[in-house]
């Protein structure tokens, strides 16, 4: 069955395995901001193809900017 | 009072910190001195630790509001000391009225004093006790956070200081800070 499964598109890649320069830090919610949605929930990795451990350090980081009104918790605009 | 010291901690090592403390836009100048003297006070008489970095974000818009306010007074700290230290200044900052939110978070056991050499200057402290001067450093929109060069921090540093000087006459500056009360 498995061959039979058809990928779409082009693997994603863990932007921060292919980019060792871009540090996850809660200070810097511009950077964080493309992984949550718009309505400020934390985008599954599913989605983004960010890998497990960068993907942990990111909600860390989400959750803390949340914490300091950097991020908000949950927006409508 | 013998400062507490954790058990983990090994003889002569610190503790490094990193603090964000937000204040209310609308604390008078008198007590915003009050509140960041007091803070140093505890971090180096009381707890002999040190303050490492101390930069003033200013006014930035809140991603939501915070006891009403859509604006805070923003500040990032970086220091060294003991566990009982950041307690302390917990202890204080839970008890003040004009400060909105405070976070700490520490980034490193067992430091070296000595490895940690401090750049703040006290011009850098009265700054950031200085209510004009903090205003003046109101937000640029959504302007990323120093965090990953040495080199901007320092320019960043420099700046405020020509910056102070012209935001009074250039329009551009003030506008931008007066759009952001009359909401």
């Amino acid at each position: 069955m498995s061959e039979k499964k058809r990928r779409f598109g082009r693997r994603k890649v863990c932007r921060f395995c292919a980019d060792p320069t871009l540090v996850i830090d809660y200070k810097n919610p511009q950077m964080l901001k493309s992984f949550v949605t718009i309505r400020g929930k934390i985008i599954p990795r599913r989605i983004t193809g960010t890998c497990a451990r960068h993907q942990r350090e990111l909600t860390t980081a989400i959750k803390r900017s949340r914490m300091v009104a950097l991020m908000p918790f949950t927006s409508v605009d | 009072m013998p400062i507490e010291r954790s058990y983990r901690d090994e003889i002569g090592r610190e503790r490094e910190y990193e603090m964000i403390l937000i204040l209310t836009p609308d604390v008078p100048a008198t007590r915003l001195k009050e509140i960041i003297n007091r803070i140093i006070e505890t971090i180096e008489k009381k707890n002999e630790g040190r303050v490492l970095l101390l930069e003033t974000w200013g006014k930035r818009k809140l991603a939501y509001p915070i006891k009403k306010r859509r604006e805070g007074i923003y500040y990032y700290w970086r220091i060294i000391g003991h566990g009982s230290m950041v307690s302390d200044i917990e202890k204080y900052l839970r008890m003040s009225e004009f400060v909105l939110r405070f976070f700490a978070l520490r980034l490193e056991d067992n430091v070296d004093p000595a490895s940690r050499p401090s750049d703040v200057t006290p011009e850098v402290l009265k700054q950031a006790a200085d209510l004009e001067y903090v205003s003046s450093r109101g937000r640029k929109e959504e302007e990323p956070v120093a965090q990953e060069s040495e080199t901007r921090e320092e320019a960043a540093e420099k700046a405020p200081e020509t910056a102070e000087k012209s935001a009074e006459e250039t329009t551009e500056a003030s506008s931008e800070g007066s759009d952001n009360k009359e909401e």
